[in-house]
């Protein structure tokens, strides 16, 4: 199989919160799928976004969101955990498109301020991506204590974070490239 | 293709898409219900992607 284009591979930021520890992870996230050959990405912050919450679902589709995930062949999202579970804006987010997501891969980094890493969130996460259409892969990274993962300088304290990252984005990138495989030339029957 | 179904062309190529996918969604309104499947209670979306060129199409199922 030859891949021609470049995959894409966006990362959603999934937090709009003001001094979210989320967003650092999410720039490093986008640093690392910028250094794999053959592949684009963006960091798409859904706190740049317009956002109306006198509607919901596709009535409030974002054209440039839309067409971010039309381009894409897997999506990276960074999900805090907000008492257990998503935060409501990426879900309002996440449900302004549906179409455009099927097929697609997608991995997940959770973030917590604990212990845990975002192993709740991921789990809640996972049946709304299921019903979204999205493939999800077997490999999260769970970022913990996150407020100690970088220092004042931005420099990454957790030296296991990148082979941690590193196994994740194989499999996503993987993921993505068998789907755009399936999709482009496998017809449903 | 799906047995039955007109090809879809792409509408940025104009190649002849791949349908890879049945999604089903809840009625919203009633003009869903015009177009639900009545078996499935939902409407039937196929969606398709574009062997030459990437991009993706849907439309509801005929």
């Amino acid at each position: 199989m030859t891949i021609e284009r470049p995959l894409y591979i966006p990362v959603i930021l999934g937090t709009v919160r003001r001094g979210r520890l989320s967003e650092p992870i999410a720039k490093l996230m986008t640093e690392e799928l910028r250094k794999r050959p053959g592949l684009e990405t963006d960091l798409i912050d859904i706190a740049a976004m317009p956002l109306p919450i006198n509607d919901a679902g596709q009535a409030i589709r974002d054209a440039a969101y839309s067409d971010a995930m039309i381009r894409a062949d897997a999506v990276v999202i960074v999900a805090p955990e907000y008492n257990h579970g998503y935060s409501g804006l990426l879900k309002h987010v996440l449900d302004s498109c549906l179409e455009e997501y099927i097929h697609k891969a997608a991995g997940i980094v959770g973030v917590s301020a604990g212990p845990w890493g975002g192993t709740r969130v991921i789990e809640n996460l996972l049946p709304v991506l299921r019903e979204l259409g999205l493939m999800t892969i077997f490999w999260d990274v769970n970022v913990a204590n996150a407020q100690q993962v970088f220092g004042p300088d931005g420099d990454l304290r957790d030296q296991t974070l990148p082979g941690r990252i590193d196994k994740f984005l194989k499999e996503l990138i993987w993921m993505a490239k068998t789907l755009r495989y399936g999709r482009e030339h496998i017809s449903l029957e | 293709m799906s047995d039955g179904s007109s090809p879809m062309h792409c509408p940025k190529c104009g190649s002849t898409m791949n349908l890879h996918a049945e999604k089903l969604l809840d009625p919203r309104n009633r003009s869903d219900q015009v177009v639900m499947n009545s078996t499935l209670r939902g409407i039937v979306y196929e969606i398709f992607a574009c062997p030459a060129c990437g991009a993706s199409a849907w439309r509801v199922e005929a």
